[in-house]
């Protein structure tokens, strides 16, 4: 394993404190009057991230840059138009259709071997069926960073934890030295230190059955990640992460966005609890007696009333 | 395993250090940190705690009257949990790798047995009523546990969430466990539930379907907590792997509770200092979950967090139950800390690998089909 600064330990903690008024003279009121002082936490030389964040992009929907699309399922519609959206999220309407983006990936594209970005295509087009989000599954790193939900930091000199409202995931941060847990894990095993203000977190120890984005951009369990983030304003993180997995990718690439604080009075982190939301997504097919196979609502004049049948059937491993 | 005894001294002596040390570091915040004190002068919760305890709730007879254990006691006590693994119940171990060692196997994970986990000379976690005996169960509190009893299988909040249903629908009998197959009449190595129905997910208990930690977070099944704080927030992970773990937050503030209409699994939590004790306050429960057997989302549950070691974390709840108890309880847990380096707490991912509940569903659908064949 890496071997980590000693400035981690308590012990250099607790010395470290006699040079706080050092650390301080750069970020008192006058020496930098352009950038506003980042807030320390008390008794160490470290900014303090402690509270709730959020990302405010699309990169949820997908990494890259892209232009609106009209829907996560579409049908090839007529020869001479457009697609349009397929049954299972034609419903949704306007609700359903995907934001445009400048993207986050730096460099704009991601770097894929020829044969993942085959998969990625695949996934893309059955991204309904396989994304993990869809099914409650816990989201990975760096995923958990940027989905549409804030997140909680609680940050001490030794340990970070992170809450992250979407079903209840979290992960603590070791600044401290801990073992390798010598398994993976949906969230991985992450170990951070201290580079000035910018606390860089490596996670290992990831699986592969998640997803960065709606868009099945994919990894491998060999995956590494670099987090950098780095105080830029009391209320602003500028997060980047770097993806390493050779076997997927032909180099290194990284994403880069910032995280903003949530400043309503006393915000914070709902539960979202979606093993409950997804139950019958995920079940209903075997139920005694099925619920959902039928539905039908009035679209007026603007469209008549809409239909629809489902026919659910258990999977092969399932008879 | 280190002997309890010896551990009970060290338990007194670091205790007594740590006062001292809290109480000189408070007097001097400029100059460095104590070591039970976190930099920015707080005492210091933070590790991963094990809620393993064999302290039981209630006072036992034997000890009507009294409040501690005397040392004799506690060494007697302790030799009688070290000879548990090869002894008890449903922690009985057969031959291994044999079906007649399922049940055993998998219990002794999750017992107490072998371990050294007598960290209070109490007799009972039940500290007030000063007797160590819950308090007389209301009217209400008698209606709604017998109603629960009579239709629902299942120990106190893990069960299903389809109240009141007849048993005469759930397989023509009341479920019941029973370790013998109801398919076959054979016995089996494992009880299973037996005329628990699963004709839908909503049927089978929270911990089936992966539902969540539910609080308080107690005991051997709810396994390691870790906290995690800063000077505005107090952070809890609670591994309990049979639920999906949890991140609990619990915000430092004045502010009041969220409105009665807004109601979480895990409730509202508000914690403030009393000097060395963080008290947190949490209340807007659902009616979901259902500690003790009865749902109530009138729940005030007031939990008291003190480092009183090196080792050790004092962990007192208050429950008032209004619906359920003539009076608010409080208990009183010693948490023991587990080894941080080794890092031991590990990520639930209960749902992310249940493949139990499809296969109970999938399972009983299979039972139909057959069925349904025979009597054509």
């Amino acid at each position: 394993m890496k071997k980590r600064s000693g400035l981690v330990t308590v012990g250099a903690a607790i010395g470290l404190v006699a040079l706080m008024p050092l650390f301080s003279l750069g970020c008192g009121p006058g020496s930098q009057a352009q950038a506003p002082a980042i807030p320390r936490l008390q008794g160490t030389p470290y900014p303090n991230m402690s509270g709730v964040w959020q990302a405010l992009n699309e990169a949820n929907w997908d990494l890259e840059a892209h232009t609106a699309r009209t829907a996560r399922v579409l049908h090839a519609g007529v020869p001479s138009g457009s697609p349009v959206p397929d049954a299972p999220v034609l419903a949704l309407g306007a609700t359903g259709g995907i934001p445009g983006s400048l993207g986050v990936v730096v460099g704009g594209t991601i770097p894929y071997k020829p044969e993942a970005l085959a998969k990625k295509k695949d996934n893309f087009e059955h991204s309904l069926a396989r994304d993990p989000e869809v099914k409650c599954l816990l989201p990975g790193v760096p995923r958990a960073a940027y989905m549409p939900y804030p997140f909680q930091i609680t940050q001490s000199n030794t340990k970070v934890m992170m809450a992250y409202g979407f079903s209840n995931a979290g992960r603590t941060i070791h600044l401290d030295q801990v073992d390798d847990p010598g398994i993976e894990s949906w969230m991985g095993h992450s170990l951070g230190k201290w580079e000035g203000d910018t606390l860089v977190v490596t996670v290992t120890n990831l699986n592969d059955q998640t997803w960065f984005d709606r868009a099945g951009n994919h990894h491998s369990a060999n995956m590494k990640v670099t987090e950098r983030y780095k105080m830029t304003s009391p209320n602003h993180i500028l997060y980047e992460a770097t993806i390493d997995d050779p076997a997927v990718f032909t180099q290194p690439w990284t994403i880069r966005m910032p995280l903003y604080k949530r400043l309503e009075e006393n915000a914070q982190v709902f539960e979202y609890r979606c093993v409950e939301m997804v139950e019958e997504l995920i079940y209903g097919h075997l139920r005694k007696e099925q619920l959902v196979k039928h539905w039908e609502d009035d679209y007026g004049r603007r469209g008549g009333t809409l239909v629809v049948d489902i026919t659910r059937k258990a999977t092969k491993t399932e008879d | 395993m280190r002997p309890v005894s010896r551990r009970h001294h060290r338990t007194v002596a670091f205790a007594a250090i740590a006062a001292a040390v809290v109480v000189v570091g408070f007097g001097m915040s400029a100059q460095q940190p104590a070591p039970l004190t976190t930099p920015w002068g707080a005492p210091d919760l933070q590790g991963i705690w094990d809620h393993k305890i064999t302290t039981p709730l209630e006072r036992p007879e034997k000890f009507a009257g009294r409040e501690l254990l005397t040392d004799e006691e506690i060494a007697a006590l302790d030799k009688d949990s070290t000879a548990l693994p090869v002894g008890k119940g449903r922690d009985v171990r057969a031959e291994r790798g044999t079906d007649a060692d399922v049940e055993g196997a998998y219990n002794n994970i999750f017992s107490t047995g072998g371990g050294h986990y007598l960290r209070s000379k109490r007799t009972s976690l039940l500290i007030d009523p000063p007797d160590g005996k819950l308090p007389l169960v209301t009217d209400e509190g008698k209606r709604l546990m017998a109603e629960r009893a009579s239709n629902r299988f299942g120990t106190p909040g893990e069960n299903g969430d389809i109240p009141n249903r007849p048993a005469s629908t759930a397989a023509g009998a009341a479920p019941r466990r029973s370790a013998t197959d109801p398919a076959t009449g054979r016995r089996l190595p494992y009880v299973v539930d037996v005329g628990r129905p699963s004709d839908n997910p909503e049927d089978r208990n929270d911990l089936e379907r992966c539902r969540g930690v539910t609080l308080p977070c107690l005991g051997g099944l709810c396994g390691f907590s870790r906290i995690v704080q800063s000077p505005t927030s107090v952070s809890i992970y609670y591994e309990m792997g049979h639920s999906g773990g949890a991140y609990r937050t619990v915000p430092i503030t004045t502010r009041p509770h969220l409105p009665a209409d807004m109601r979480f699994w895990l409730g509202d939590s508000i914690g403030h200092w009393e000097g060395d004790t963080l008290v947190v306050d949490t209340t807007n429960f659902t009616r979901k979950t259902a500690y003790r057997g009865v749902p109530d989302d009138r729940l005030h549950m007031i939990e008291r967090f003190t480092r009183t070691s090196v080792e050790d974390l004092k962990y007192q709840i208050t429950i008032d139950k209004p619906s359920m108890y003539a009076r608010p309880w409080t208990m009183e847990l010693i948490l023991m800390k587990a080894d941080e380096k080794r890092n031991q707490i590990f990520e639930s991912a209960c749902y992310e690998g249940n493949y139990a509940l499809t296969s109970m569903l999938a399972g009983a659908r299979a039972l139909e089909r057959e069925k349904r064949g025979k009597g054509r």
